[in-house]
């Protein structure tokens, strides 16, 4: 499929100078509905529609606008993509996207709803490190510890022997008192009103230091100036009160970069020598105990399978098949271990320090663990993958997707029906409300694609329609993910494997759905409604599902066609 | 916050009624008439044996003071006062020089002109309609004052209602003309604009039921404030028209005082503002205290619009709560995003392959 993206420009009224600077990059003119025209650098994936386009503001003929979602570069941050899916006809997509672009330039929501989205937001800073913390915030001001390896920091922590304890389980390590260092928790007592720091927009160590003084009493100054005096590195556990109500916890590290100063100076409050360090936001994650589901049958053939997805869902999948017996596995997914992506994933956090691929590194465990088990990897994009033909998808027996993306899943299920080989899509929902596993091109119709209806809702789907993506706060981080707990996604993974194991006896007839569905209390609780569907029984829920079937699915359908049509040869 | 700057100035654009300046055609008409009159009395104090007086024309009203709108009906108003050098002491009777003004114009028009209590009103109609009229009040001086009077009175009305009554017209114009500068007079000129243009659509088309443009134009001139607001694309403050109109007709509101009213058992909403030159009466006095109230609450539901047109974000939203039920069809609604963007919600899986371009 080659589109002419010159002529998908040239067809929307509402742009206008299109000249494009190379065959993917495109200088234009976009009207606002307000009236106003901003000059635009439109730049095309290479797998477009399934990916969107990255736009910028011409910074040659515009200045960059102080405004969310705008970074100082001039990209628009226009979509947080997971959740969200997008017309896969470009004329369509390209309508999405500036939709979207429009919305970031022309919506001026009040600061209270960046406060609720506060996590969110400060995560995507660019200079942002993630670390733990499994210190309680307190309501009084204290020094506590923070643990470190080389330069870096890992976790907040008490100090106390208990902390230490409960941190070193976490790290698969004991935590010496060499590698902690101090630092100062301050709650701020007055509620921060301000603008919520995003991308590359971080406070100036001045406005820091504005913030701290103008939001504690006189006792916690005095504190913090005993706390910070004869320290070379200072570290903050800061917490903030928000114009929602809630509170938010962020870390602060100052390096000094002028060595000649005076070891008396206070950066964190003397807005005079501030700048003469270097700050590092945290951002802090509060630990959870995750809990491990043990399951497992037993498999009595051998059995080939490509995962695509190595996440949460996918990485406890690998797990359970890996129990139940099946031995060859090729992985691929290209996303890096990061500690904030592996709080549900099965490798844990104490595998994310070195930054790896997940491929890499679950390959490594699990041939550590079960010497029987051959796993092939490939650290690549999964469709690149299949379409510079890297992998092969007739060369498996079963093809597992677990990528959480619908996007890509809806084009991954493509490539998939021009295969032979059958698949099982598994996702998992937000907020705890379930989870789904669904066979495709196992026979007969029902594919991934008859899920997806005109409105580009999914059949399947517990959530009901939102503007709003589901993609909120809980755990924020740089990019977005939906908030799941490592519970469901285990019980999704639970789910696909057992429909995995049905497979393997022969037991599944075409292409059934199946879903399981939890509470929807805090789904509901943060304004969101259920669909129709989530209030079926979990017992009809369970069973094989071939109601979501498109007698029309242009993907199933015509592929039905055309084995009738050659059958008849 | 919604930004529809541009709708309010193409609004204006739209309303904007050219000064004379700019307006050739009226400029004539009016010449023609002020010649006309020079003339006129010229061969009726001859005919009467008399010193020709010398006349002064000043023009008024929203012409002279540049804050006229293109009227709903079509029907062009032009002021143009007419100031005798004569002595109200030696004329006793108002209507005497009224009068002449009228005989010299009779046959001007096919409409015969009309004496009316302020002024003499020439008819011009085309196809039978009126296309414009032109006023003129008529003014003497006094032996004793520096004052301008005007002639008060009909033809035929008894003798309390014909009178000379002090008047500053000069003043009023310099009151108005003088009270603004640069980009602050701009954007008072279209708050004034967009007051009267909501007048002619929430109010009947006639009749003491609708405030007097004057008095708005003096509310404005006193409660008016310039307001610009930061555009973030741009970096810059602009004038922000809605939130400047919004904070008039607040204002303004506020200048209403609430009385009971035993009858209704509610609160009725009364309003005075006093001409800020001679004879100083209040401008709205030919309004009855349920007519101001009725003003009130229609000045009350244009400040709701105006906030909630400013809370929402999107233009077409935005503008749709003003138009057309506050400021008429020529307040221009931007697209909505459904059928701009209509390509985003419609079906995902057509039929025919083609349409996807594979």
């Amino acid at each position: 499929m080659t589109i002419n993206y010159q002529n998908l420009l040239l067809e929307k009224v509402y742009l206008s100078g299109i000249e494009s600077i190379d065959s993917f990059q495109y200088k234009l003119i976009f009207e606002l509905r307000t009236g106003y025209q901003i000059p635009l650098i439109l730049t095309f994936s290479p797998q477009f529609p399934t990916e969107l386009p990255i736009i910028h503001i011409d910074k040659s003929s515009h200045s960059i606008p102080d405004i969310p979602h705008v970074m100082r570069s001039g990209l628009i941050c226009f979509l947080d993509e997971e959740g969200v899916i997008w017309s896969d006809i470009p004329e369509k997509t390209i309508d999405f996207v500036f939709e979207r672009v429009e919305n970031v330039l022309i919506s001026n929501p009040p600061q209270e709803e960046y406060h609720r989205e506060f996590s969110y937001y400060f995560g995507t800073l660019e200079n942002v490190e993630f670390v733990l913390s499994v210190y309680p915030p307190a309501d009084e001001p204290e020094e506590i510890s923070v643990f470190t390896i080389g330069k870096k920091a890992f976790a907040f922590l008490k100090g106390d022997m208990e902390s230490k304890t409960l941190l070193g389980r976490l790290f698969s390590t004991n935590i010496h008192s060499r590698s902690l260092e101090k630092a100062h928790y301050i709650p701020l007592e007055k509620t921060f009103e301000g603008a919520v720091p995003q991308l590359d927009r971080f406070w100036s160590n001045k406005e820091i230091s504005n913030i701290i003084r103008s939001h504690i009493n006189h006792k916690m100054l005095i504190d913090i100036q005993k706390f910070s005096m004869n320290k070379s590195k200072h570290y903050y556990l800061i917490r903030i009160p928000l114009l929602n109500g809630e509170q938010t916890v962020i870390g602060l590290k100052y390096e000094k970069i002028n060595q000649s100063l005076s070891k008396r100076v206070i950066p964190l409050i003397d807005e005079d020598i501030s700048d003469e360090f270097k700050v590092t936001p945290y951002f802090v994650f509060r630990n959870d105990d995750t809990t491990l589901l043990q399951r497992g049958g037993g498999v009595k053939k051998s059995l080939n399978i490509l995962l695509i997805g190595c996440g949460s869902i996918g990485s406890d999948l690998l797990f359970i098949l890996a129990r139940s017996g099946i031995k060859q596995f090729t992985l691929v997914d290209n996303d890096e271990l990061k500690i904030e992506n592996s709080y549900r994933h099965f490798l844990g956090m104490n595998k994310s320090i070195g930054r790896n691929y997940k491929v890499e590194l679950l390959k490594e465990e699990f041939e550590k663990r079960y010497p029987n088990v051959k796993i092939k990897i490939n650290a690549k994009e999964a469709i690149r993958t299949i379409n510079t033909g890297k992998v092969d998808l007739n060369d498996y027996d079963l093809i597992l997707v677990a990528i959480g993306n619908p996007n890509v899943e809806r084009k991954i299920n493509r490539l998939i029906y021009n295969s032979s080989t059958p698949a099982i899509f598994t996702w998992v929902e937000a907020y705890g409300l379930g989870g789904h596993a669904l066979v495709s091109n196992n026979g007969n119709q029902g594919c991934y694609e008859c899920l997806i209806d005109n409105e580009l809702r999914m059949y399947s789907s517990f959530a009901g329609e939102s503007d709003v993506p589901f993609t909120r706060n809980m755990n924020g981080c740089a990019g977005s993910f939906t908030p799941y707990g490592s519970i469901d996604s285990m019980e999704t993974a639970l789910l696909a494997a057992r429909l995995v194991m049905r497979f393997l006896e022969g037991d599944i007839e075409g292409n059934p759905l199946v879903s399981w569905k939890g509470s929807s209390e805090i789904f509901r609780s943060e304004g969101f409604h259920t669909s129709w569907r989530y209030n079926k029984s979990l017992d009809s829920l369970k069973q094989d599902n071939y109601d979501y079937i498109n007698p029309t699915c242009d993907i199933c359908a015509e592929k039905q066609m055309w084995s009738i049509t050659h059958d008849c040869y | 916050m919604a930004d529809i700057q541009k709708q309010f100035i193409s609004f204006h654009d739209d309303i904007k009624l050219k000064r004379f300046k700019e307006n050739k055609e009226l400029r004539e008409k009016r010449d023609i008439i002020t010649s006309k009159i020079k003339e006129g009395v010229k061969v009726k104090f001859e005919e009467r044996e008399e010193n020709v007086p010398e006349i002064e024309f000043i023009d008024q009203g929203s012409y002279a003071v540049d804050l006229g709108i293109v009227p709903e009906d079509k029907d062009y108003d032009i002021d143009e006062g007419v100031i005798f050098n004569l002595h109200k002491e030696d004329y006793p009777d108002p209507i005497e020089l009224k009068k002449i003004i009228r005989d010299i114009l009779n046959h001007h028009t096919n409409t015969s002109p009309k004496i009316k209590n302020p002024c003499v009103t020439i008819t011009y109609l085309s196809d039978n309609e009126p296309m414009y009229h032109v006023d003129l009040p008529v003014y003497l001086k006094s032996k004793y004052t520096n004052d301008l009077y005007l002639a008060w009175g009909k033809e035929y009305s008894s003798d309390e209602n014909k009178y000379w009554d002090t008047a500053d017209p000069k003043g009023l114009n310099e009151h108005i003309r003088n009270s603004f500068t640069d980009n602050e007079k701009k954007q008072f000129k279209r708050v004034v604009r967009y007051m009267k243009k909501w007048k002619d659509i929430c109010f009947p088309s006639s009749g003491s039921a609708r405030p007097p443009s004057i008095g708005i134009t003096i509310a404005a001139v006193d409660l008016f404030s310039y307001k610009q607001t930061y555009d973030p694309i741009t970096g810059e403050f602009k004038d922000n028209d809605l939130i400047a109109l919004k904070h008039f007709v607040s204002n303004f509101k506020g200048r209403f005082i609430p009385q009971w009213d035993y009858g209704l058992e509610r609160n009725v909403y009364t309003v005075e503002y006093q001409l800020p030159v001679q004879p100083n009466r209040n401008v709205f006095s030919k309004m009855s205290k349920l007519q101001m109230d009725s003003f009130y609450q229609k000045l009350n539901d244009l400040e709701s619009a105006l906030n909630e047109a400013e809370t929402i974000s999107d233009p077409h939203d935005s503008c749709k709560i003003l138009s057309p039920k506050f400021f008429g069809g020529k307040f221009p609604i931007p697209v909505s995003k459904e059928a701009r963007y209509k390509q985003v919600g419609l079906s995902s899986a057509p039929s025919s392959s083609s349409a996807k371009g594979i």
